[in-house]
């Protein structure tokens, strides 16, 4: 390939991202070795990070929002999708109406959840008061267990059709003779499920598990918009405390060295788990 | 006879069986879209009682929330800065995508790996560790608030994912097509506008649609980036609600305007995007 069309097709629109995020990047770690009146003062602000109860606790908190999140979309889309698959009826309705809660904004979604989850006219209390399983409004989203549990319930039931919609056609790609074959040998429904629909749907799990993973572990937005973090710092997510540091409370020094950490982590993350197979995908994909 | 008709009533039962099921389904999918409309056309005063009710009673159906919405805020110029940045950034975010996803899949280059690698990690990273140097440089040099930064932002910030998307669908382009024209005398920029971009369309128009989704949903960026002049619509709607009282018509409101775009669109072209979800697996 020429040189001229090398530059313009993949060196210039690589340089727009390098010059747009990661020299920022690099400005953030100079950043973060100086004080607010901007004398060198090392590594002071990393040390009072890495001591910092808080910041601990909001990485926790991503973490552990993470992988509750990313276990329950895939276990609960992988069954769904399964399920809406043996559906006679309406099986296309169900399937287009999936992508409509998976597309909407989490910022609307924080401020429903402000509205369902309101203690005494909230839809939440009002339908668990009718069915019986409290007998008095509960407290939400002003007690921490509960504002834990809102929000992580509340990310699954809006993007758990995601998953759903990936497995189901995943699995309509499943040739039927497969389990023609193996219900005339006698195997059950269950087995078909272990043995057949799981590990051919193998690709799409791992999928659907690798991009939900990324999108929890940046979560922002409906922590925003439904508890800001609250109460107290509960609910407080790694972006959550690096935006309230950096951008609400002035703590400028201390959220950038929060960031180079955050980024530090999570690129390790990547670099162990996400880049070598797709490196390797990549490979064979050219041969 | 008999046995026959016992057989059709079976599946007759399973049938009506199976409508309950998937009524149950979209009731459970497509509630809180229904809650979030039904909330915002409700009066204030008549959300605040403790008897919750599917619908409003007859007097207390009021459109004001959408009324303060459009003229105690500028809600319409909100709503169009927000299509406008994000219709130009993901045009700007597609084309260099499937540029790059075209080169690393179809040419040896020295660093190749690197670039691959680079374009994986930054996959990965969280976006928020850019906001607090980014926000301090486009201070000093007074970008923020503008909207050609923001395109610039959203632009370039759609790389990286959308590179990783497209590249299996350059892996599979045959390679026979790029070297026809090559002989021909094609070169590769005019390859890339005249060949393989009309060839794949219908996968970028869905990887198009899935970023401008993404794009218009995103809080983060607008709501650093943009307070005036620039504002876009996902920052506002958090303001409907006012400091000192909890006027959920109102947020309601907000927020049946700032998805009511990407609800047109995804029941528009609900088959493009469901192709672009579902193209990118692992091989």
């Amino acid at each position: 390939m020429e040189k001229k069309y090398m530059f313009i097709l993949l060196w210039f629109p690589l340089l727009l991202f390098v010059a747009a995020f990661a020299l920022p990047l690099f400005y953030g770690v100079l950043l973060s070795l100086k004080d607010t009146s901007g004398n060198f003062v090392g590594v002071t602000n990393y040390v009072s990070v890495l001591t910092d109860q808080r910041f601990w606790g909001s990485l926790g908190f991503t973490f552990f929002f993470a992988f509750v999140v990313v276990g329950l979309m895939t276990t609960l889309g992988l069954l769904f999708g399964v399920f809406i698959n043996h559906l006679t009826v309406g099986q296309n309705l169900v399937k287009s109406s999936m992508l409509i809660p998976w597309a909407i904004s989490l910022t609307a979604w924080g401020l429903l959840g402000q509205i369902v989850f309101s203690k005494d006219y909230g839809i939440v209390n009002h339908l668990l008061m009718v069915i019986g399983l409290i007998d008095k409004p509960v407290v939400w989203l002003a007690d921490p267990g509960n504002a834990k549990f809102a929000i992580i319930a509340s990310r699954i039931y809006k993007d758990v059709w995601f998953g759903t919609l990936l497995f189901l056609v995943a699995r309509q790609g499943i040739s039927g003779e497969l389990y023609e074959e193996a219900k005339v040998s006698g195997a059950t429904g269950r087995f078909c499920l272990w043995h057949i629909t799981i590990p051919l749907l193998r690709p799409t799990i791992l999928y659907v598990g690798i991009i939900n993973m990324i999108f929890s572990l940046h979560e922002f937005d409906q922590v925003y918009a439904l508890t800001k973090g609250g109460p107290g710092f509960a609910t407080e997510t790694a972006a959550m405390g690096i935006y309230k540091h950096g951008m609400l409370f002035g703590n400028y020094e201390i959220a950038i060295a929060q960031s180079i950490l955050w980024s530090i982590f999570i690129g390790t993350l990547a670099v162990i788990i996400f880049v070598p197979g797709q490196l390797r995908s990549l490979r064979n994909g050219n041969k | 006879m008999a046995i026959n008709r016992k057989a059709y009533t079976m599946v007759q039962l399973r049938k009506a069986g199976q409508a309950l099921l998937v009524l149950a389904l979209l009731i459970m999918i497509l509630f809180p879209i229904f809650w979030l409309g039904r909330i915002s056309l409700t009066a204030e005063k008549a959300i605040l009682s403790e008897h919750v009710t599917l619908l409003p009673a007859k007097g207390d159906v009021s459109l004001e929330a959408y009324r303060i919405a459009f003229t105690e805020h500028d809600t319409l110029k909100y709503l169009f800065n927000s299509l406008f940045i994000v219709l130009c950034a993901t045009t700007v975010s597609l084309f260099f995508s499937i540029s790059i996803a075209y080169v690393i899949t179809k040419y040896e280059f020295k660093g190749r790996t690197a670039v691959m690698t680079g374009i994986l990690f930054s996959v990965t990273i969280p976006w928020i560790v850019y906001i607090l140097p980014l926000f301090t440089f486009a201070a000093q040099v007074n970008w923020l608030d503008k909207h050609g930064f923001m395109i610039f932002l959203y632009g370039v910030s759609g790389i990286p994912l959308f590179t990783w998307f497209a590249m299996p669908y350059m892996q599979e382009f045959p390679t026979e097509m790029i070297e026809g024209a090559k002989i021909d005398g094609a070169n590769d920029l005019v390859i890339l506008i005249r060949i393989i971009i009309p060839a794949v369309k219908n996968v970028l128009f869905a990887l198009f649609l899935i970023r401008f989704i993404w794009a218009y949903n995103d809080l983060l960026f607008s709501l650093t980036f943009t307070f005036h002049k620039a504002k876009m619509i996902m920052p506002a709607i958090l303001e409907f609600g006012g400091l000192y009282s909890v006027p959920f018509a109102r947020m309601a409101a907000g927020g049946v305007i700032a998805i009511t775009p990407i609800v047109l669109l995804v029941i528009v072209f609900q088959k493009y995007i469901e192709t672009g979800l579902t193209g990118r697996t692992f091989k």
